[in-house]
């Protein structure tokens, strides 16, 4: 374990550097993402101005509800996709040898060795930006509420890492999972909206089979007060079967792994 | 194959967003229109967006253009050759992506409303200025790869005005009547939401044959743009390890 981390931090460290290297790069991917951030804003506001309410949500907790999925889709976008695209470029070309070589967990490191530190910068200008828009909107968010907020970001990441890596893992079998980032952002993206909209059976997968409802809906009714840690128990069930799947599935594929450098 | 996925994933979602609200009447169109747009606007993406920006950035970066500009072809007319072929192929899938979205408008006791008009006739017009428009502005702005090497960040300032303006997120009538005048003159109306706002007759009288004029304006300006930034930037250009 200790380990990992070690190797966790080496990377971060020097990814971070890496991004540093090239300044005006980040200086305009952080001015690029503010005018996102704030033309998504925007964009809601006006959806919400022809719409009155969706699925009982206002217009104020709409919003809160798009920059608590910058927090948790940058973090997603940032640990978990690089390392899953990664799985499937290294696959094709046959740089996976070099893994399964390693004196480590091949898939973790695999997660581990590729990250975008830039989207951690969104996530900071976010995290700024959601206490005073809280307070904006007149809600006292207690201690617990923030622990069980943090959790279950937290618990919305690791889904998504084992989902990806569901995904990744098709690589051992299809020769070029083409416009797999911009499928894995279009699921993201649906958690932009409240889930709320899914219903009956659909709402319960979109929480617990497609996490998509853990990425702001959940998190964002737990700030408002509306969802509590009644929810917590089968979330975290849901999280190990996804975690079991995605173990056994990453095992059984890499079996029919045949090297394409050698 | 995925961004037809993709597609239907957001169209989705917008169907179920809008039957999820409270309003009856949303920017000038009732509910049931609102649905019939956003159906109908996943097929017009699908046909009127012509922009092969990352296939041509990787061409121009790798050097790889430089096989291409040796041949005596004219590199725009390949690449829209490539992308009409491209399109007629797609056209099989979209055949069955149309029996999907039906069948489940279906089931959901939907109906895609268009009521024919005299108007219709425009569309015609409409959608090929669409395509000139879409091509030459993706045309445009991925030829700067002859100068900077990264020009990823001029495409997602793009699409970030674009979902707005374009009529991609929610039709242009929810702009407010400033940023509605405005779009009139700009481009990115024309790419898409246009010839949709004809065939739910959104547009009429002066406005129509306004939009239609300046459709023709961009459609040569932004062909002449990339005329002349494919002049200059062929001169510039440099290319290691050929």
């Amino acid at each position: 374990m200790k380990r990992l981390l070690r190797l966790f931090l080496s990377t971060l460290n020097y990814a971070v550097k890496r991004e540093f290297e090239f300044k005006f790069n980040l200086l305009f991917f952080l001015i690029f993402n503010i005018v996102w951030i704030l033309t998504s804003l925007a964009g809601i506001s006006l959806v919400f101005k022809e719409a009155g309410t969706i699925a009982g949500w206002t217009r104020p907790q709409a919003m809160l509800l798009v920059l608590v999925y910058y927090i948790t889709g940058s973090v997603i976008k940032a640990l978990v996709i690089p390392g899953a695209n990664q799985l499937a470029e290294l696959v094709r070309t046959g740089g996976f040898d070099f893994y399964l070589l390693k004196p480590v967990d091949a898939q973790l490191l695999v997660s581990l060795t590729k990250m975008y530190p830039n989207q951690l910068a969104r996530i900071l200008i976010v995290a700024f930006a959601l206490p005073w828009y809280l307070g904006k909107m007149g809600l006292a968010v207690s201690f617990g509420s923030w622990m069980l907020f943090l959790i279950l970001i937290i618990l919305a990441v690791t889904a998504f890492y084992n989902l990806y890596f569901i995904i990744a893992s098709l690589s051992f079998w299809l020769q070029n999972i083409f416009n797999l980032n911009d499928l894995f952002a279009e699921i993201l993206d649906v958690g932009k909206r409240t889930t709320d909209i899914f219903t009956g059976v659909a709402g319960g997968a979109i929480l617990f089979v497609i996490p998509v409802g853990l990425i702001a809906t959940i998190p964002a009714k737990v700030l408002m007060g509306t969802a509590g840690w009644e929810i917590l128990p089968l979330l975290l069930l849901s999280n190990l079967i996804l975690f079991v799947i995605s173990r056994k599935f990453f095992r059984f594929a890499i079996r029919f792994y045949s090297s394409a450098s050698s | 194959m995925i961004w037809m996925l993709i597609s239907l994933v957001r169209t989705g979602i917008a169907l179920l967003m809008w039957l999820a609200a409270s309003n009856a009447v949303i920017g000038g169109y009732t509910k049931e229109e609102i649905i019939s747009y956003y159906v109908v606007i996943m097929f017009a993406e699908w046909f009127l967006m012509w922009n092969p920006f990352h296939p041509i950035a990787e061409e121009i970066r790798s050097g790889y253009i430089l096989t291409m500009l040796i041949k005596p072809l004219n590199y725009a007319k390949a690449w829209f050759a490539k992308e009409a072929g491209f399109k007629v192929t797609a056209m099989g899938i979209l055949a069955i992506a149309t029996v999907f979205v039906f069948s489940i408008l279906k089931i959901l006791n939907l109906w895609v409303i268009l009521i024919p008009g005299w108007d219709w006739l425009l569309v015609i017009p409409a959608i090929f200025a669409g395509v000139i428009i879409s091509f030459f502005t993706t045309m445009s702005m991925v030829i700067l790869a002859f100068w900077f090497t990264e020009v990823e960040y001029v495409n997602f300032l793009f699409w970030t005005i674009f979902i707005f303006l374009g009529g991609l997120w929610m039709p242009v009538s929810f702009l407010p009547g400033w940023a509605k005048t405005i779009n009139m003159f700009l481009p990115f109306r024309y790419e898409l939401s246009f010839p949709v706002e004809i065939l739910f007759h959104k547009v009429g009288g002066a406005e129509l044959w306004i939009s239609l004029l300046s459709a023709g304006f961009w459609s040569v300006a932004l062909w002449t743009l990339y005329k002349f930034l494919w002049k200059k930037g062929v001169k510039a250009y440099s290319a290691f390890g050929q």
